[in-house]
């Protein structure tokens, strides 16, 4: 069973004023460097990052990569919210994947061993849905399967598939992790996680 | 058209009718017109002995068989020995004591003994050694082969053990783990049956490609002609560096190697045109009628000189291609605080990896119209990696399997023919081929980095060391390949597996315009190691201390800091050296014999080694295992690692089966296929053991843990308390009450289990990225220990050098398969004596004039010493079943033994590899001056 994973890092980063969240200073180097790096040293074999806002400062980074495991799309919808970012991935891997992961480029704290566990748990259990439960609630990656990849194509706006989780709920596999996934949207969460991690 | 003449031969007792070219040899006729291919092709120049075969009851190298020698010649080869599972006895003498590693000799090598043993039937240990000396082994170190011609002349006995391995250490009992279960893939590989990438048949319509290359070590190219090649009748196509689609370069870190030179060359080794024709000869005519204009630049062929200001620029970036520093303590303080110094400077030289199976490839498009690659490679993805890049392919296009290959060491790390044949086959839309001749092999391909390394060095009176210092600086050729990393590993490894409290060392890479440099077995801890423990040895000397006693005080202890300030978890080196030296009783052992003998003159020495397994430094390191249980009750293990004759497709069975509770061959590797198996990283830096063995590990033991749930229900039982055992899962509390397990398997689906499942191991969590500026940090885990003793005989009148004798102790956790350990160490120790004695590929103005196994010299049968292995076991409670893994450290301590030994015997030290007889004579009359 092929998983694809896909990286939705088009969104416009409006809660966090003038700069862009992704390439905020982390671990070294950047947000979205560490989400690449913690994605490209999980077991996807392949990962594609959809790209939107300021896709030109993405694209510079992805270049720099040496991994055969990652190409990009552009969304040019992508101010119209991540469902037309789902749709792009849906629209470009549908054809060779049977299940894709979904990862967002602004929680730098997601592990390539979580990752893993995801995948591998999917791959051994083939439920349609798996999706990753914290303490403060649903988090990342989740994995929907090839059968609710047309439904994918039908979300709008920023919904990002409650419904389709609730439909599910029956072939729906939860993992824990017991980490806290930061969600970096404001200057404030970053703040946080920063002095969290001195 | 060339005449061809009529022959009648007879072949495996068939009388057969041929019209065969005059200029063609027996070895081809085998090959291309008879299709027997068990007779292989590792020179054609009657150096290498793969091809031999029996010629009217003479073993002879069939490739220098001309056709007047063959009219009513009564041939026999590799193919007439067995008779489907039917073996001939030397066919199952060389399964049982694993004297077959990669395979690619062994057809030769059983014709041989099998003409011997025609004629004599109970040949003493010197008459095998003679009778195989035409054959090259490049695996085994000979022992093992002996072994199994004297088991088949009835001299030894089925599980006669010689009592030339001992193994030290903790005894458990287990069904699979710590057996000598004989190769999986030996039977193929025994009976010829075993198709490498040339003997792989000629895929219909395929094409032929020559490698053009530079006539230059560097020039600007002003243009190339190939009109004149393409008129040659045949020539299909001429590909130069405007045709390629994607990115013209690749490389292992950096991508610095171009598919084919554009702008310029930057040496002899360098791609320029590919011809593709309907046969290699017109392919080769093609090649020598493309014309080239160059525009000559300086050159640089000297290291030392790679750095200077007004030296030619290989690369826009400069000729640095790599700095590392390791700065521990207070170098200067420590050394002011010593009594004694020692200084010296060690030179190596560039060597080839000599493996017998030359590169090849085979490209060709599926039913599917997938572009397929079958090539001899050490990872599927890299090469797939660079196959899409050069093509502007997305890679599910592209799919790459490794056929059996004939033995690797690192040369197959980088890549030859893959790009090339896979581009000619996109270009032509047809299969392409491509083998390179043995003078390819060794003039045009990667190689062990040359090195100089400057060593300072002090102690107390009493011995102990306080201030060591090193300067390295490794040539790593044209092109990077692993540049970075190899120094990394010289750095790392050079103060030796010592306690020293003050260490600084600087090592830099740079280019030139020699033949590139890469990965090869011990990946610069070879050069790091013959420095440090000479100079170790100078050390001793001055201070008048024993040299296994300064080892001992010195090593590592439970809580030692290592240079880069990894803390030592544990401590076997210290018992390797205590053990060897026991083993070959050192202190007793009268090595010297002065008064009697003037002319040949006996000592001994011992080195000391440390390597650090896997990437290390933080890089990923990673290995992926799917296990999937088939309904008949067999387990198929998915895993991208290549079994090229370290024998990973036998140990990971014996782990799969004994966590599983199966037996071996219910195990069915499925390896080496980009599209159908888990990417593992590369089967390198000795890691496939720990890193790859682990995934299977625990893979394995999910399913363990499905099966006892199963069991447990049926057996009315805890699933804690089961047990599996050789098909057969029973209560540990009461062994009577039990269920077969091939009935569990069965009803994989009836419980809700899954059948296939899958688990990945991280390396790089042991490890972390060094500090930049002063290399502190836990560089590598596991580490490998060992110490080598060498006894040798240097012939006074000629400054040969016979090595009598090597007693090698290595720490490798646990033995998995203690026979293939046992090869590994023997094979290690045969690259170690070449490095020390014979191999250098005679560098010259930026060629490597070493480009036969004439000129080339590695270890022959009769070279061969007494060994004696001694592995200690201690289980690492990180490997699987404890073990680490053995591949890589046996080579790495036989060079500077050697060294040692022969300073013993003579009193010179020989500085620079490798000690030709020249240079021991030359040293003598310094001496004598």
């Amino acid at each position: 069973m092929k998983i694809s994973g896909v990286l939705l890092a088009a969104g416009c980063s409006t809660r966090m004023g003038a700069v862009n969240k992704l390439f905020l200073e982390y671990n070294k180097h950047t947000i979205f460097e560490e989400v690449l790096t913690q994605l490209s040293n999980s077991i996807l074999e392949s990962i594609l990052v959809v790209t939107g806002f300021e896709a030109d400062k993405v694209a510079s980074v992805l270049n720099q990569l040496s991994t055969d495991k990652i190409i990009s799309i552009y969304n040019d919808k992508y101010q119209t919210g991540r469902a037309s970012s789902i749709c792009c991935a849906v629209d470009s891997l549908a054809g060779n994947s049977q299940a894709l992961l979904f990862m967002v480029a602004d929680k730098p704290k997601i592990k390539s061993s979580l990752i893993d566990k995801a995948v591998i748990t999917f791959r051994e259990k083939q439920p349609e849905i798996l999706y990753v439960q914290t303490k403060s609630g649903r988090g990342h990656p989740i994995i929907f399967s090839q059968k609710l990849f047309p439904e994918l194509l039908e979300l709008e706006g920023d919904l990002i598939g409650n419904n389709l989780i609730e439909k599910y709920k029956s072939d729906t596999i939860i993992i824990k992790d017991t980490a806290t996934q930061y969600d970096i949207d404001t200057y404030e969460d970053y703040t946080e996680l920063i002095n969290r991690e001195k | 058209m060339v005449k061809r003449i009529p022959i009648e031969l007879t072949v495996n007792s068939r009388k057969t009718t041929l019209e065969v070219s005059p200029d063609t040899n027996l070895m081809k006729i085998l090959r291309e017109q008879l299709y027997l291919t068990g007779t292989k092709c590792g020179c054609e120049e009657g150096t290498c002995g793969t091809c031999t075969v029996v010629l009217n009851g003479k073993a002879v190298r069939s490739c220098v068989i001309k056709v007047d020698k063959l009219q009513s010649a009564d041939v026999e080869t590799i193919e007439a020995l067995s008779d489907g599972d039917k073996l001939h006895p030397i066919q199952e003498a060389f399964i049982a004591r694993q004297g077959s590693q990669c395979g690619f000799c062994t057809p030769g090598m059983i014709m041989s003994a099998k003409a011997l043993l025609d004629k004599n039937i109970e040949p003493t240990e010197d008459e095998i050694k003679k009778a195989l000396r035409i054959n090259i082994c490049r695996c085994t170190g000979y022992e093992q082969v002996i072994e199994a011609v004297q088991e088949a002349a009835g001299i030894l006995q089925p599980d006669e053990s010689t009592n030339r391995m001992i193994l030290v250490g903790p005894k458990e009992e287990r069904n699979w783990v710590g057996k000598s279960v004989p190769r999986t893939d030996a039977k193929e590989l025994i009976t010829g049956r075993a198709l490498f990438t040339d003997d792989i048949p000629d895929p219909e319509g395929c094409l032929f490609l020559v490698t053009k290359r530079s006539d230059k070590a560097h020039a600007i190219i002003k243009s190339i002609d190939s009109s004149e090649a393409e008129k040659i009748e045949g020539v299909v196509r001429v590909i130069t560096a405007k045709d390629i689609p994607g990115e013209n370069r690749y490389g292992k870190i950096i991508r610095d190697i171009p598919v084919l030179a554009s702008d310029k060359v930057r040496s002899y080794a360098d791609s320029v045109a590919l011809v593709v024709a309907e046969s290699y000869e017109v392919a080769h005519q093609g090649c020598k009628a493309i014309k080239i204009e160059y525009e000559d630049l300086p050159v640089l062929f000297d290291s030392e000189k790679s750095l200077e200001p007004d030296a030619p620029q290989i690369h826009p970036k400069g000729n640095l291609l790599y700095e590392f520093d390791i700065i521990k303590g207070d170098v200067e303080k420590g050394f002011a605080e010593c009594d004694v110094i020692v200084e010296e400077e060690f030179t190596m030289p560039r060597v080839d990896h000599g493996q017998l199976e030359p590169e090849a490839a085979v490209a060709y498009f599926d039913e599917e119209n997938k572009l397929c690659v079958k090539a001899p490679t050490q990872h599927v993805f890299f090469d797939r990696l660079n196959i899409i890049r050069a093509l502007g392919l997305p890679k599910d296009d592209v799919r790459v399997i490794q056929p059996p290959v004939g033995g690797a060491f690192g040369k197959r790390e980088d890549v030859y023919g893959q790009i090339h044949c896979a581009l000619a086959a996109f270009l032509t839309r047809r299969p392409v081929r491509t083998v390179y001749t043995r003078e390819e092999t060794l003039a045009y391909t990667q190689k062990r980095h040359p090195a100089k390394i400057k060593v300072k060095v002090g102690a107390k009176k009493n011995g102990q060391l306080i201030a060591f210092q090193a300067d390295a600086l490794t040539d790593t050729g044209a092109y990077a390949s692993w540049g970075q990393n190899i120094l990394r590993k010289v750095c790392v490894h050079v103060s030796g597996p010592y306690e020293i409290p003050n260490v600084r060392v600087n090592g830099k890479s740079v280019y030139t315009n020699n033949i590139f440099c890469g990965a090869m077995r011990g990946f610069g801890t070879p050069q790091a190691v013959f420095a440090s423990e000479s100079a170790l040895d100078m050390l001793a000397e001055k201070l008048q201390i024993d040299r296994v006693e300064i080892r001992k005080m010195n090593s590592f202890k439970l809580g030692s800091k290592t240079a880069t300030g990894q803390v030592v978890t544990n401590t076997p080196g210290k018992e390797t050296i205590e053990l060897a030296a026991k083993q070959m009783n050192w202190d007793n052992n009268i090595s010297k014999n002065d008064s009697e003998n003037e002319d040949f003159k006996r000592g001994k020495g011992i080195a000391s080694l440390w390597y650090g397994i896997g990437f290390g430094a933080g890089i990923p390191d990673h290995g992926n295992a799917i296990v999937e249980i088939t309904k008949a009750g067999k387990a198929k293990v998915f895993v991208s690692t290549v079994d090229y004759g370290q024998g990973s497709n036998t140990i990971f069975p014996q782990i799969a089966a004994e966590t599983l509770g199966l037996n071996v061959s219910d195990i069915i590797m499925v390896t080496g296929d980009s599209d159908n198996t888990p990417n593992c990283g590369s089967t390198v830096a000795t890691r496939q053991t720990f890193i790859t063995g682990n995934a299977i590990n625990n893979t394995c033991k999910k399913i363990a843990d499905d099966i006892k749930d199963i069991a447990a229900l049926k057996l009315n039982t805890s699933a804690a308390d089961i047990q599996l055992n050789k098909m057969v899962a029973s209560q540990v509390s009461d062994p009577k009450n039990k269920t077969s397990i091939s009935d569990i398997l069965n009803s994989f689906e009836e419980y809700g289990k899954p059948r296939r499942r899958e688990a990945f191991f991280k390396g790089e969590k042991f490890t972390q990225t060094l500090d930049p500026k002063t290399g502190q940090g836990n560089a590598y885990h596991p580490i490998a220990y060992g110490t080598q003793i060498a006894e040798v005989t240097v012939d006074m009148k000629t400054g040969k050098v016979k090595v009598d004798k090597i007693t090698a102790c290595h720490y490798i956790g646990k033995a998995l398969n203690p026979e293939s350990v046992r090869g590994q160490v023997l094979g290690g120790v045969s690259m170690g004596w070449g490095y020390a004695l014979t191999e250098d590929s005679h560098d010259s103005d930026g060629q490597c004039l070493a480009d036969n196994f004439g000129k080339y010299k590695m270890m022959r049968a009769t070279d061969s010493p007494e060994y004696n292995v001694i592995l200690l076991e201690d289980p690492e409670p990180t490997g699987p079943y404890g073990a680490i893994g053995i591949g890589e450290p046996p080579t790495v301590a036989t060079a500077p033994a050697i060294i040692n030994a022969i300073y013993d015997a003579i009193g010179v030290r020989i500085t620079s590899l490798p000690a030709t007889p020249k240079k021991i004579l030359e040293a003598l009359k310094n001496k004598s001056k």
